[in-house]
């Protein structure tokens, strides 16, 4: 560890880590993290701590009078702000201010980036990509940190006591891909706690048993992932009883619920966070299918995908955010694409926030090689993110043996059909190495872009034998 | 007070055929026309001489606007002489940098206009039939240095959305910050 990364690092931190990295357990590490928390940005998370608690006891969330001075900063300072909210009368009618869309966080970030931010401090975080193009969402370490005391105060509704200590390891996130960065930090913000992102394929480990033992070794009070990875950990044998399971990125069904609840024998935690907002709600201990929106600086609204209005309680529509914290990426009622409805009230778990029910929202897509083994379409959306000129994507498996690949590719590429047709076969056969032997993916290049959020993955060969069976 | 139109069309008629701005004296001009507007004085109503001025566009902006404000019939008000002293020492050199040939001022209406009314706008007085709000729409959408305002911002907004591009691009590339979870 250095302190380049981990500014406020400690002697007796950089100790306890070391143990992590030289464990004997330890899987491949292949990344250097740290939580890049100086001393500002260190008062910055503790006054946002302080902000979130006293909103929580006293229930006082964004509503669309409070979120107003927010806009009004943004104003004078954000060229995209000034634009959307020229020539109407927005603090007497919130609802006359345009959408922010997904494209516009693509296509106009430059203008949306307010005018006086001091450009070094930022820090883009890479995401899965399974819901879309992946949106290149700078943001700033301070904001990131946020993170700590949000994902802390889910874990506490559950019963959980984060332990700030560098002897404690507070989560290990748990991934399952064919490749992706593994690394083992400590974060300044939960007292110098450890924390690692791990790989539990088996690529990943010097022996099958390593990864079981690692976790036993550092005994993480709880595990963050996917339900991917999870379904993957508890398939694998893996036995390792944590404080909580802490599920983000991918739809948690009630069933896959009920089951990693069983299997791991703690509380699980659904999450609801977005790489352009950071945590957005968590569900409820008391009723795990409603989801408490969990920041106190985020104004929801629930919009009808049909007159695009805000719809009242009880109504099913697109998600609709103004606020946050990001520095780099204020939101004005932005669509996050994401389908759910919205409650107000008191709830008996005692957090009185607004409550979202989340709507089939990003369903875990698996493929399936001929002979049998998944793939996680994560490592389909490595390889096809690496390419600069594809924009948008989607594939899908059509039958045992081929795979759909759709592209939508820059308009202002610069580049001869002789070597779009080289590109386009090396694309082709990256996949059909991962694929496995026998499959054929056929590549097209007219997916339409537009701005939309597309379901990248798609698995109609697996959804027919499910439906037959 | 005259409507706007009468005033450019004034600026325009400016009698400059009758005028050797190489050896005019401005202080004797200013002082005619404080004379005339006022019957009563002996001396010269600045605090500072504009003899020492060469700059030929610089003084034809001072026999334009003399010629406006020394004619009766214009029906300018009166009004406080220290703005007055401070839009010539200050406001003029400036349009004359942006404007820099004295002919456009009296071949251009709109640039007419806009002289007229930045005088206007100093000594803060309303022509006829104007409301404030009208007036001072009215003269930003035609003022020289706005529009430069306007252009630097924007050269200066496009060399911000350059530096925006490079840095995501940069750093996509680096390193991030550490995160419980993931998205």
């Amino acid at each position: 560890m250095d302190s380049k990364r981990t500014p406020l690092l400690r002697e007796e931190w950089n100790l306890e880590i070391q143990k992590m990295f030289e464990s004997h357990f330890a899987p491949q590490w292949n990344a250097n993290i740290g939580d890049r928390i100086g001393e500002e940005e260190f008062q910055f998370v503790k006054c946002f701590q302080k902000d979130l608690e006293f909103a929580k006891e006293h229930s006082l969330y964004q509503t669309k009078e409070s979120i107003l001075s927010f806009i009004e900063t943004y104003q004078s300072t954000s060229t995209f702000f000034r634009n959307q909210l020229e020539g109407i009368h927005w603090k007497q009618n919130f609802e006359s201010i345009p959408f922010t869309s997904r494209d516009d966080l693509q296509s106009k970030i430059t203008d949306i980036i307010p005018n006086d931010t001091n450009l070094n401090e930022m820090v883009i975080n890479p995401t899965s990509g399974t819901t879309g193009k992946p949106i290149l969402a700078p943001n700033h370490p301070k904001a990131i940190g946020c993170y700590v005391p949000l994902i802390e105060y889910s874990v506490k509704k559950y019963g959980v006591t984060p332990v700030h200590s560098p002897k404690s390891t507070f989560a290990i996130q748990l991934c399952y891909q064919e490749n992706t960065i593994v690394y083992a930090t400590c974060h300044s913000l939960a007292g110098g706690a450890k924390f690692a992102k791990i790989n539990i394929h088996p690529n990943s480990w010097k022996n099958p048993s390593d990864l079981q033992n690692f976790l036993i070794e550092f005994s993480p009070q709880i595990l963050t992932g996917d339900p991917y990875a999870f379904e993957s950990t508890m398939k694998m044998g893996i036995k390792y009883k944590p404080e909580a399971i802490h599920s983000t990125a991918l739809e948690l069904t009630p069933a896959l619920r009920k089951n990693l609840s069983e299997y791991f024998q703690c509380p699980v935690i659904n999450f609801y966070s977005l790489n352009e907002t950071g945590p957005i709600a968590y569900s409820c201990p008391k009723n795990p299918e409603w989801m408490h929106l969990l920041p106190h600086d985020l104004y929801v609204e629930v919009i009808s995908n049909e007159t695009f209005t805000p719809l009242p309680t009880g109504n099913i529509g697109e998600i609709v955010l103004t606020g946050g914290r990001n520095p780099y990426l204020p939101l004005l009622r932005y669509r996050t694409g994401d389908q759910g409805e919205i409650q107000y009230g008191t709830c008996e778990c005692g957090d009185h926030f607004p409550r979202l029910r989340l709507l089939s929202g990003r369903k875990p897509v698996y493929f399936q090689k001929p002979n049998g083994e998944t793939v996680n379409p994560i490592d389909v959306a490595r390889i096809l993110r690496k390419n600069p000129f594809i924009y948008q994507f989607q594939v899908e498996q059509v039958t045992e043996v081929r795979w759909e690949c759709r592209l939508s590719l820059s308009d202002t590429i610069e580049m001869s059909e002789s070597s779009l047709e080289k590109e386009k076969t090396k694309i082709k056969e990256e996949l059909e190495s991962l694929f496995g032997e026998g499959s054929h993916v056929c590549i097209s290049t007219n997916f339409p872009l537009d701005g939309k959020k597309q379901i990248v993955f798609i698995n109609s060969y697996l959804s027919q034998k499910e439906s037959k069976s | 007070m005259l409507e706007i139109r009468h005033y450019i069309k004034q600026i325009l008629n400016t009698p400059f055929h009758q005028v050797d701005l190489s050896s005019v004296s401005l202080d004797a001009i200013w002082f005619d026309v404080f004379f005339s507007r006022t019957n009563q004085g002996k001396l010269f109503p600045f605090p500072k001489s504009f003899d020492a001025i060469t700059n030929l566009n610089l003084k034809a902006i001072h026999i334009i606007l003399a010629n406006v404000l020394y004619d009766k019939e214009s029906q300018i008000p009166e009004f406080a002489l220290q703005s007055f002293y401070e839009y010539l020492s200050n406001t003029l050199p400036k349009l004359c940098e942006l404007v820099p040939d004295y002919n456009s001022w009296t071949t251009d209406a709109e640039r007419a206009e806009e002289l007229i009314r930045s005088l206007f706008d100093a000594i803060q007085i309303l022509p006829a039939n104007e409301t404030k709000e009208y007036f001072t729409d009215r003269y930003r959408s035609i003022d020289s240095r706005e529009r430069v305002r306007i252009l630097e911002e924007t050269k200066k907004a496009q060399e911000r959305a350059k530096e925006i591009l490079r840095q995501l691009r940069q750093k996509e590339e680096e390193e991030a910050a550490s995160k419980y979870n993931r998205e």
